[in-house]
């Protein structure tokens, strides 16, 4: 055998060891030693030309001993990077196979310009809190202004150019930050939003009885002499009970009015809480009238002290005028009649 | 059809088969497959079973240094090489009796 005319196979057999460079150093030289014997011969054989790469042959070597196929060259981040391209290019065939996958990830495809300008965004509301030290939700001054449209249009030069795999590696990196601010700013802004309703919710109640906005915490019924009902069951056109306010909520006791301060002359020295009625089948309910209340220890206070029995509230009226009977319509209107009736005036306690 | 696809099923058994009577080298077994008939065998297809069959314990190799060039790493056949050949000669010959019988619709 002439080697001197295969000057090339030390060559040859380096590149396939290095193809092989994954795998443990024993297992290597186990696999390759005589390499070059083998290759020079082979090649004679061939005249003098290798029949397929380094790389493939590499491939082949490992295939047939049962050894695991070769790790994707490059750095860590690109081996990562590549692994990640290639599954996500797995997926998308196999989603393109079907027909409606096809069109939704057309769709999804038309969607990143629209991407690119979020993404734009996202970078926005992190840089005005880092380098402005303020979050400015929606920009509104010049300097945000052309910051935000800057960031935007960055994003889209960035998202329009073909990059290479390190920088696609970041773009990845940045895109996750991205969509992690994204969610940021949405729960943000959903935060507010409860914040909002809540406030209103306080300023125009939506549960309980109300008069022209004033909260009625409790009902004076009066029979048709005019005089006070002891209890009374309320309910309304549907059956359902009728309750004041927040059943189980909290208030005055016994009020004091100083007749000297004009703006607040009243002050509540003992505090109580209002107390359900017992039906003879022993549930408690909130809809008997007028309601107990029930010493508490401070104002606010949802617990009455222990043993602390429920006292009847303060009746506006000891007596109001007996009712008249009812009389047939003379064409007036309801209201009006009702203004002339005024000048009977209940007593006042 | 693709004699190589056909060929990795029984490349074990094939190169077991020529280093049976004598041992032989990386590129030696590749020869004696090619002029047997295998010509569409791959050289780092055999070098890689080879490697296989070794650390399998079918293999024993030794290396023989060449005056006038590398050395060369010999197989030789072990005895649970000989148990592993027989056995898929066995394998074999039932297999491509069946297969015969079925492509030329010889009843048997």
């Amino acid at each position: 055998m002439n080697t001197s005319i295969l000057p090339d196979t030390t060559a040859y057999a380096a590149a396939v060891r290095a193809e092989l460079a994954d795998l443990p150093a024993d297992e290597v030289e186990d696999l390759t030693d005589g390499l070059e014997a083998d290759l020079a011969e082979a090649w004679a054989d061939s005249d003098g030309k290798p029949l397929v790469d380094a790389q493939e042959y590499a491939q082949e070597l490992r295939t047939a001993a049962g050894l695991p196929p070769a790790r994707p060259r490059g750095s860590t981040l690109h081996q990562w990077y590549e692994r990640g391209r290639m599954k996500v290019e797995s997926w998308r065939s196999a989603i393109r196979r079907n027909p409606a996958g096809a069109t939704t990830l057309d769709f999804i495809a038309s969607l990143q310009p629209a991407w690119w300008v979020a993404r734009g965004l996202a970078a926005y509301w992190p840089i005005t809190a880092i380098f402005i030290g303020f979050v400015t939700p929606i920009p509104t001054g010049l300097l945000t202004l052309v910051l935000a449209a800057a960031l935007v249009i960055g994003s889209i030069w960035v998202g329009k150019r073909n990059w290479g795999p390190a920088m696609k590696f970041l773009i990845l990196a940045g895109n996750v930050f991205a969509i992690f601010v994204l969610i940021l700013a949405l729960d943000y802004v959903k935060y507010n939003n409860r914040i909002y309703e809540q406030y209103v919710d306080d300023e125009i109640p939506m549960y309980g009885l109300a008069l022209n906005g004033n909260e009625i915490t409790n009902i004076f019924a009066y029979d048709e002499n005019g005089a006070l009902i002891p209890q009374v069951q309320l309910f309304d056109q549907d059956g359902k009970a009728i309750t004041t306010s927040d059943p189980g909520g909290n208030g005055c006791l016994t009020w004091v009015v100083d007749p000297s301060n004009a703006n607040f002359n009243e002050s509540c020295p003992t505090a109580g809480v209002w107390m359900p009625s017992k039906l003879e089948t022993g549930a408690f309910v909130w809809n008997i009238f007028p309601m107990k209340m029930a010493e508490t220890e401070y104002e606010g206070d949802t617990e009455p002290l222990v043993g602390a029995e429920p006292v009847d509230a303060a009746a506006p009226f000891v007596k109001v005028p007996a009712i008249g009977g009812v009389e047939k319509s003379d064409g007036t209107k309801p209201d009006e009649k009702a203004n002339k009736d005024e000048t009977k005036e209940p007593q006042k306690p | 059809m693709d004699a190589t696809q056909l060929l990795k099923g029984v490349l074990d058994v094939a190169v077991l088969a020529v280093v049976e009577t004598e041992d032989g080298y990386g590129y030696d077994v590749v020869r004696r497959l090619r002029t047997a008939g295998l010509s569409e065998v791959g050289d780092a297809s055999v070098y890689g079973t080879l490697r296989r069959l070794y650390s399998a314990g079918a293999l024993t190799s030794y290396v023989v240094p060449s005056e006038e060039g590398p050395h060369r790493k010999y197989y030789g056949i072990t005895d649970q090489g000989r148990g592993k050949l027989e056995a898929q000669r066995e394998q074999w010959c039932e297999f491509s009796a069946t297969m015969d019988r079925l492509l030329t619709g010889v009843a048997a």
